[in-house]
C-alpha cells in the first residue's frame, strides 16, 4: 500500500518529484539541494546543487519544463535548468527581500512562479526574455507578516497566501510580460498584478498551508491551532471551519473536488470532507491504518527493552498510559510536506509526504473514502 | 524594517462581553452550578482589553468549578456545548498560575475530563489563541 523511502535521519525540508517520478529532490535542512536518482529500487545521489549560503526553505519541480526553483533563508531564489547533465543554476531577481523567501511554486502553466518572504514580500516572477535574467514583480498591497505558504489557482493566474499575521489572502497573480490577457474567474475580477481580491481571517493561528481545489473553486487551509478552513468561490463571505481535537496541521491538500488531507503534527495524514452546500467539514478517517490495528502489539513488545524503572514507572500509572500510547504510525516525526504523486482524471491517487526523520512515503488512496 | 505585525486588529475591539454577577450570582443561589459556568463561558471577556474585567470573569468561573463535584465534573463537561470547551480549557491554565486561590488536584481532574473530550487541539488553541481569558 505505502512505499517508505528514507534519505538519512536529517529532516526533509521540502521535496519535489520530476515529471516520470524517477529522480527526487529533496533539501535536508542544509544548504544544497540533493537529487537522488533511482536505479534497480535504489536511490543514488545523482547532483548535489550549492549554491545557497543558507537552509533551503522551498523546493518546486516544474514537469513539463523541467527546470527547478529553490528558495532560501539567505534571501535568495534561484532557478535550475538541465543543461549537459549539469543543473545551471540562475538567481533571481528579487530586489526587495531582505529576510528568508520562504516558499516558491511554478505556476501551473510553468511560465512564472510565486515566491514569499519572511519580510512579507510577495512576488510573481517570471523571465525577462529580452534582458535573460528571472525579474520579479512584488506585491504592493503585501501581507503584514511572514508569508509562510502560496498556492496557484488552476488558471494560472491568482494565487492564494498564508501569512504570520493570521490571514489567507487571494491575490491576482497577472504579469502583462508573460500572460496573453486577464481572464474571468470565479474569485473575482483578475486586473493587475497583486490586486487583492479577498482576505480570510484565521482565528488568530499561524496559517501553515493552503490549497486550491483541482478546479479551483475551493480553497482551503490550516492553522497553527488546529483548525481546518474552506471557502468555497460561489459564497467568499462564509468561511467554513473545523475546530479539531489533533494537533496543528501542516500541509493541506485537495485530492478531489471535496476531499482533503491535512497532515502535520500529528503523525497520520488525515482525511477530511468538505461540503461546500452544508457548510462543513467531516472527518473521514485516517490515512495511516497501521497505527489502530498494530499499536497495541508494538507496545507489548517494546516493554522487553524498558528497564526496571521505567516499566514500574509505566505500571505506576496505568491511566497515563492509556491516554498516551506509544504511536506506531508510519511516520515517526512531523509531516512537513505533502505533494502530489500521481493524478488521474483530475484526482490524484497518490501522494506523498516527508517528515523530519528523513522519510518520504508514497499513500495509495485507492480504498480509500474519497468522494468524486 | 521591523517584523512585527501591529494589533489593530477588528474583530477584537468590536463584542466587548461580560458575564454580569448578579445573574451568575442567581444561577449560584439556585445551586444550578453547570448552568452558572456555562453562562460565564459565554460571555467570557475574550476580547476585552481591560484586565480587571477579565479577572472578575476568571473568578466567577474558577469558584463555580471549584463548587462542582469531582465525580459530576465528566458530565458537567459533556454537558457543556463544545465550541465552549475551549473556553473552559483557557480557565482551566488561568486556575493553574494561582494555585493558592484554587485547587490544583481539582482543576487537574477538570483539565484530564475537558482533555477527554476535546483531544489536544484545545490545548493548542490555549497556547496560541490571542483571545486570552
Amino acid at each position: 500500500m505505502t512505499e517508505v523511502h528514507s534519505f538519512g535521519n536529517l529532516p526533509v525540508i521540502a521535496h519535489a518529484w520530476n515529471k516520470d517520478r524517477t529522480q527526487i529532490a529533496v533539501s535536508l535542512g542544509k544548504n544544497d539541494l540533493r537529487i537522488y536518482n533511482k536505479q534497480a529500487g535504489k536511490w543514488k545521489l545523482t547532483h548535489t546543487l550549492c549554491e545557497h549560503l543558507s537552509r533551503v526553505l522551498a523546493i518546486d519541480w516544474a514537469p513539463k519544463t523541467n527546470r527547478i526553483v529553490t528558495a532560501s533563508a539567505d534571501y535568495n531564489a534561484y532557478v535550475w535548468t538541465f543543461e549537459n547533465d549539469t543543473w545551471k543554476p540562475q538567481m533571481v531577481e528579487l530586489q526587495r527581500t531582505s529576510r528568508a523567501v520562504c516558499c516558491a511554486k511554478w505556476s501551473p502553466d510553468e511560465n512564472k512562479f510565486a515566491i514569499g518572504s519572511s519580510d512579507k514580500n510577495v512576488g510573481i516572477c517570471y523571465y525577462e526574455t529580452e534582458q535573460r535574467f528571472w525579474a520579479a514583480e512584488m506585491i504592493k498591497k503585501k501581507p503584514k507578516s511572514t508569508v509562510t505558504c502560496l498556492a496557484w489557482h488552476p488558471n494560472n493566474q491568482l494565487i492564494a497566501v498564508g501569512s504570520l499575521d493570521y490571514r489567507v489572502r487571494i491575490y491576482s497573480g497577472y504579469v502583462k510580460a508573460v500572460d496573453n490577457k486577464a481572464e474571468t474567474s470565479a474569485w473575482g475580477k483578475i486586473t493587475n498584478t497583486g490586486e487583492l481580491l479577498h482576505e480570510f481571517p484565521c482565528e488568530s493561528g499561524w496559517t501553515h498551508d493552503v490549497a486550491f481545489s483541482p478546479s479551483g473553486e475551493n480553497l482551503a487551509w490550516v492553522s497553527h491551532n488546529s483548525i481546518i478552513f474552506a471557502v468555497s468561490s460561489n459564497n467568499p463571505s462564509k468561511t467554513t471551519m473545523e475546530i479539531t481535537n489533533y494537533l496543528p496541521f501542516r500541509c493541506i491538500i485537495f485530492v478531489s473536488e471535496s476531499t482533503i488531507i491535512v497532515a502535520g503534527h500529528e503523525f497520520s495524514p488525515l482525511i477530511y470532507n468538505y461540503d461546500e452546500r452544508k457548510g462543513t467539514i467531516e472527518f473521514v478517517e485516517k490515512l495511516d491504518s497501521q497505527e489502530t490495528s498494530t499499536g497495541r502489539q508494538s507496545i507489548g513488545e517494546e516493554n522487553e527493552f524498558f528497564t526496571p524503572y521505567q516499566a514500574s514507572r509505566l505500571f505506576d500509572q496505568p491511566s497515563m498510559q492509556t491516554q498516551t500510547p506509544e504511536p506506531v504510525s508510519t511516520h515517526q516525526s512531523m509531516i512537513t510536506q505533502i505533494v502530489p504523486y500521481q493524478t488521474e482524471n483530475t484526482n490524484l491517487v497518490k501522494i506523498s509526504s516527508a517528515d523530519l526523520f528523513g522519510q518520504v512515503v508514497i499513500w495509495n488512496l485507492s480504498g480509500k473514502k474519497i468522494k468524486k | 524594517m521591523t517584523n512585527h505585525i501591529e494589533d489593530k486588529d477588528d474583530d477584537l475591539l468590536t463584542n466587548v462581553v461580560e458575564p454580569d454577577e448578579n445573574e451568575w450570582k442567581k444561577f449560584i443561589d439556585d445551586m444550578k452550578y453547570v448552568r452558572a459556568l456555562e453562562y460565564v463561558l459565554q460571555n467570557a471577556p475574550v476580547r476585552a482589553k481591560d484586565l480587571e474585567k477579565k479577572k472578575k470573569a476568571s473568578h466567577m468561573a474558577l469558584s463555580t468549578m471549584m463548587k462542582i463535584k469531582t465525580n459530576e465534573i465528566a458530565d458537567a463537561v459533556n454537558s457543556i456545548p463544545a465550541p465552549l470547551r475551549d473556553t473552559l480549557m483557557k480557565y482551566v491554565y488561568k486556575g493553574f498560575e494561582n494555585p493558592k486561590d484554587y485547587s490544583s488536584s481539582a482543576l487537574l481532574t477538570w483539565h484530564e475530563k475537558v482533555l477527554a473530550a476535546t483531544g489536544l487541539g484545545s490545548i493548542v488553541r490555549v497556547l496560541t489563541d490571542r483571545r486570552t481569558v
